[in-house]
């Protein structure tokens, strides 16, 4: 009889330990399947998919094996020439050509899918890659060489042009995961060039309106570069650090509210930023701007009001900027602050 | 009654451990490098944090992801097959003080980030970043941005509680000729 209810005990408890863990699993998978989301292809406009490559397009394993993502120019009669030996890319003189025609060269450590895009002047523009124009041209990048492809950006007006070439990496992922938002990664690669058109020595554009930076309170840590934080409630006066924005939600069509933070804290200099806004990888106006000018002394910050119409379907709009120092000066004589391209973190926004 | 009890908890377990190891990890972190596969403890001290012990509470013990590099193929004389390599580390780790604002201690967090290259780098930046592992939002942050082989920045922040911690640095390499780097590594402690 004991041994017959010691039986029933034990199949009893076995079973309610079952069904709990089934109902932990169960909820912690649909709450995954939330936050992971995969954004599908045509939320994200002006595409043009690289599925097969000319016979232009060089893998090249020559060099070792890649790792990281790396991006860079390289002209196509020195792609045998070991790096030292290369003609610099920083400072191109174009003279009276058009175009600028190098190879543009990706790397990475695994298997990445990347949107590249170029920005002239402070302006996406759309350029020939392999053969084919777009905005934005998507590209599976495989780890195993060096990545080259054959790119045309037009170069219409005569003077000095600044050139940016980013590569956005997992456009598609659509994760409402805070932490996964949050990881601060290096998803956004790009390289910097001047390119001088018809011998003419003055920037193409002029004249913008430079925001200046305030100094950040003393009892704050924390500068992320460039990043976002949530609009304050009315009466807030919480710092930025303390209204960290990664993941939000709001409605079709919605104008949506929020605070770009940028910070030069412990920066050894100081520099002018120059910002530009991406929604689902195409660049939008702040203020009627296609760029935003902030001065920011050493331990300078500045606290930007923005908002953004948010997309006339559902799914997942995702902000991020991508920034660089000192416009229009020289990389080649170094007197930008430093030559790389630098991303915020990229908020996504569920938009019902 | 115990030995029913016994095995019906081991069963449980068992049952758990399977379900639980189908769920699949996190997303990896985006624009990162190879890095090592399994935990290690680098013997050589580069960095001597006062007070703190090789090993202990996570000081100089990389877990993955914490240590990554790159190659660049190069002329440079002296470099093994004419390979630079552009590396990138980050160590989380904890240090209990007693400090007469404190007396009955309290627990420093800690972040060292770290970027070194073979190549006279014409830039070479690291970024670090420190925050409690299940928080988003990061609590502090250090920049080391100069012209050479080496750059190195701590953050810190410090708690009566010991932590969970997550480290993060960005890693950024440019040279003239040479293509960019940019990649992160992160460290928990």
């Amino acid at each position: 009889m004991l041994k017959k209810q010691s039986r029933s005990f034990t199949v009893i408890f076995f079973f309610a330990v079952f069904f709990t863990i089934s109902a932990v699993v169960f909820v912690f998978i649909a709450l995954k399947k939330h936050t992971e989301v995969t954004i599908e292809k045509d939320y994200i406009n002006d595409i043009v998919q690289h599925n097969n490559f000319s016979n232009q397009v060089h893998t090249d394993s020559l060099w070792g094996s890649p790792r990281g993502i790396g991006i860079g120019f390289v002209w196509p009669e020195e792609r045998k020439t070991p790096p030292e030996y290369r003609s610099q890319t920083e400072e191109i003189d174009l003279g009276d050509k058009k175009s600028l025609d190098p190879l543009l060269i990706l790397t990475t450590s695994r298997k990445t899918t990347v949107l590249v895009s170029v920005i002239l002047d402070y302006q996406q523009i759309p350029f020939e890659m392999d053969g084919q124009i777009g905005l934005l041209h998507e590209v599976n990048i495989l780890p195993g060489g060096d990545f080259e492809i054959p790119i045309r950006i037009p170069i219409t007006s005569p003077g000095v042009h600044d050139l940016i070439v980013v590569a956005f990496a997992d456009p598609y992922n659509g994760s409402l995961d805070a932490n996964f938002r949050s990881a601060l990664d290096v998803d956004v690669v790009g390289r910097r060039a001047q390119i001088i058109s018809s011998g003419k020595s003055k920037p193409a554009i002029q004249g913008l309106e430079v925001i200046e930076g305030e100094p950040v309170p003393g009892d704050v840590a924390l500068g992320l570069g460039v990043s976002f934080a949530a609009k304050p409630k009315p009466g807030e006066t919480t710092h930025p650090s303390e209204r960290q924005l990664y993941v939000s939600s709001g409605k079709t069509s919605e104008l949506y509210q929020f605070d770009i933070w940028a910070s030069n804290l412990n920066g050894e200099m100081a520099s002018e930023y120059a910002l530009l806004v991406f929604k689902n990888f195409h660049q939008i106006n702040v203020d009627d701007r296609n760029v935003l000018l902030i001065n920011l002394n050493q331990n300078e910050e500045a606290i930007i009001n923005a908002e953004i119409k948010l997309s006339e379907k559902p799914g997942i709009d995702q902000i991020q900027i991508v920034y660089v120092f000192d416009p229009y000066k020289s990389i080649l004589h170094e007197e930008v602050r430093a030559a790389f391209v630098f991303n915020s973190p990229r908020l996504a926004i569920e938009v019902r | 009654m115990l030995k029913n009890f016994g095995f019906a908890l081991l069963l449980s377990s068992m049952f758990a451990m399977l379900i639980t190891s189908t769920i699949p990890a996190r997303a990896n972190d985006i624009g990162s490098v190879i890095y090592n596969t399994k935990v290690v403890t680098l013997q050589e001290t580069k960095i001597n944090a006062v007070g703190s012990t090789v090993g202990q509470y996570g000081y100089q013990v990389f877990n993955p992801g914490a240590i990554g590099y790159t190659t660049a193929r190069t002329m440079t004389p002296g470099l093994i097959n004419g390979r630079a390599k552009r590396r990138g580390s980050t160590d989380a780790w904890l240090n209990f003080v007693i400090t007469p604002a404190k007396p009955f201690g309290s627990w420093d967090h800690f972040g060292g980030h770290q970027s070194s290259s073979d190549l006279w780098e014409g830039e070479i930046w690291v970024d670090g970043f420190l925050k409690i592992s299940n928080d988003a939002n990061w609590r502090a942050s250090c920049s080391n941005h100069l012209s050479g082989n080496y750059a190195y920045c701590t953050t810190s922040f410090n708690q009566l509680i010991a932590r969970l911690i997550k480290a993060k640095s960005n890693h950024h390499f440019h040279k003239n000729n040479y293509i960019d780097n940019n990649f992160s590594t992160a460290d928990n402690a």
